[in-house]
């Protein structure tokens, strides 16, 4: 695939370019894993207080928010530039992008890189040691492993597809930065824990507006809970797939009402 | 050939009008009331192979929102634009081969790597091979010469390097028509011609049809054996320079400042006996100093001295030719 090897030179590219500010990179790459640390300790000293929030332990929790942040920080490592959409559209740095001879979404894609490396560990690390956990005392099966797996797959999809469509509404309003911590970063804190604590209309956003709690809380509810059966795998699946062809759709009509900037 | 046409070109801009007083961001945002704004109103023009076409017009004559409607960036409102026969907006991959695109405020090189390293992606992006790069490469430096900056990262370049760095990467691809938007802007005299001159070489030597947006005269005057006028989105000449100047004239302010005040009024005619097109008309009045315009085609400016001294003694004179878009607006 020719796009990949000019997609993989591209990252390859921004990272040397990253490296030009090599203290800067140190010290943002440090910052944040010392705050994804911070935000996990907070909850599992809430959890630990409680012992148990409506019948989820302390280890369920984490493996919700294990899936949740593994597939945030995904999204984010190749998604940066769709989560960080408005400098794009105000300063018109799309412009470049339209004059090249690539696919414009994949342009956009490849402008822009964060390294995820250490909020990636720290994510792992949780989903790793709850699910060791929840295989030690026998809730969960062998047959946990790739169904996690798998919703990784999809939570990340979701994530791009509402970081997609977010970006994509830009092309009318121009400014996303005030969405985006609506669709990214509340709906991200929310579904960190079980969607079963909210009331009605914040399940019902989460499951049907801003999908995110098909990431983690539908899923977990077959492979942790079991109390759901397993057709919630393939009702992942779908809505992954729909909220993308959704959000591919948005971006597709959007470009078109790209307005640029004046000069 | 044909290289570019565009026909009914149209673009309008629909903005929210901010509203005052309390809470105003909150209000705007769920304001009904809208206004549209038309930036370029069916516009129609055509560019053979091998022109150089020089496209002028004020500041917000709408000339970016047309050259962006050109390259595929924005989608027209009406009308369309075919590119080699194809359409930018349709086929803006296949476009984007065919064109080149620099833009002087904005640059498309990776600004923190050195400037060969940007030809390396570009020439993978447009799928160059080693050989078909390297030979591009070496046409370039024939006239960019390029080779002595090309290792230092493009933020450290200067403002002329980085322009030459700038059109070679939009020439990488071998591209038949290059699209400039003020290529010269903010530059000193000497790098000025320097660029101008890798402009001729470019249009002279290798054929490439080139349209040109620019503020600066000597550019036109330099470069371009036709001009496209707009102002307010629409077209307002079309054709050489020559012809231009005529329909112009040279129009001219002379500043004089009198010994002592005169009876003179803004908007006096002076030297009644003169035809219309060479009136001298007073167009500004402060203290001692008058300030009249007049054409030079038709009327100098020791007449205008003369008809001026009939109102009292001269202690100064200045002659200034103005800005050239100035005069193209006001004219139409």
């Amino acid at each position: 695939m020719n796009w990949l090897r000019i997609s993989w030179m591209l990252y390859k590219i921004n990272v040397r370019a990253r490296m030009q500010y090599r203290l800067s990179f140190l010290l943002t790459t440090l910052l944040a894993s010392v705050v994804t640390v911070a935000e996990f300790l907070g909850l599992a000293v809430v959890l630990h207080a409680f012992g148990a929030i409506r019948g989820w332990n302390v280890w369920e929790i984490g493996y919700l928010y294990g899936v949740l942040m593994t597939a945030k920080y995904l999204y984010r490592g190749f998604g940066s530039a769709v989560n960080n959409f408005e400098p794009y559209l105000v300063n018109g740095q799309l412009d470049q992008l339209l004059l090249r001879p690539m696919p414009l979404l994949l342009s956009v894609l490849t402008s822009r890189t964060r390294m995820i490396g250490g909020e990636l560990l720290q994510s792992l690390t949780v989903l790793g040691v709850c699910i060791g956990k929840l295989l030690g005392d026998g809730t969960v099966g062998w047959t946990a492993i790739p169904a996690t797996l798998l919703i990784v797959c999809t939570g990340t999809v979701i994530m791009f597809a509402v970081g997609l469509a977010t970006a994509a509404i830009g092309f009318w309003t121009t400014r996303t930065e005030d969405l985006s911590v609506l669709t990214d970063n509340a709906s991200t804190t929310a579904c960190q824990l079980p969607l079963s604590l909210f009331p009605d209309w914040l399940r019902t956003l989460l499951l049907a507006v801003i999908p995110f709690g098909f990431i983690n809380y539908v899923p977990a509810m077959f492979i942790v809970k079991a109390e759901w059966g397993w057709w919630t795998i393939p009702a992942t699946a779908a809505v992954a797939a729909l909220s993308m062809a959704a959000a591919l759709g948005l971006w597709r009509v959007g470009v078109r009402k790209y307005q640029s900037t004046g000069t | 050939m044909t290289m570019l046409q565009a026909t009914g070109l149209t673009k309008t801009f629909v903005t929210t009008v901010p509203k005052e007083g309390k809470l105003k961001a909150v209000r705007t945002l769920f304001s009904r009331e809208r206004k549209t704004v038309t930036a370029v109103k069916s516009l129609d023009m055509r560019v053979k192979e091998g022109e150089f076409v020089g496209f002028i017009g004020p500041n917000g004559a709408g000339k970016s929102t047309t050259i962006k409607m050109l390259c595929g960036i924005l989608h027209p409102s009406a009308g369309e634009v075919k590119i080699a026969g194809l359409s930018p907006q349709r086929d803006r991959r296949r476009v984007a081969r065919r064109i080149g695109v620099v833009f002087g405020q904005r640059s498309q090189l990776w600004w923190d790597l050195p400037l060969k390293d940007s030809f390396d992606i570009l020439a993978a992006m447009f799928r160059l091979g080693a050989q078909e790069k390297e030979r591009q490469l070496a046409k370039l430096e024939e006239v960019l010469q390029l080779r002595d900056f090309w290792d230092t990262p493009v933020r450290r370049l200067s403002l002329g390097q980085r322009m030459r760095g700038d059109l070679a990467a939009a020439l990488l691809h071998d591209p038949a028509l290059l699209v400039l938007d003020e290529p010269t802007i903010g530059m000193d005299a000497t790098a000025k011609r320097q660029i101008r001159d890798h402009l001729k070489l470019l249009n002279a030597e290798f054929g490439k049809t080139v349209l040109l947006t620019t503020h600066d005269m000597d550019d036109i005057e330099t470069l371009c054996e036709r001009v496209i006028v707009i102002s307010r989105g629409e077209m307002l000449y079309d054709g050489g320079l020559a012809k231009l100047r005529e329909r112009i004239g040279l129009p001219t302010t002379v500043r004089v400042t009198f010994a002592a005040e005169t009876r003179l009024a803004p908007g006096m005619r002076i030297g009644g006996s003169l035809s219309a097109a060479s009136e001298v008309r007073v167009v500004d009045i402060q203290g001692r100093e008058v300030a009249v315009g007049c054409n030079r085609a038709q009327v100098g400016v020791m007449e205008v001295l003369r008809l001026l001294s009939e109102w009292g003694d001269i202690a100064d004179v200045h002659v200034e030719e103005p800005d050239f878009e100035d005069i193209v607006s006001r004219i139409y």
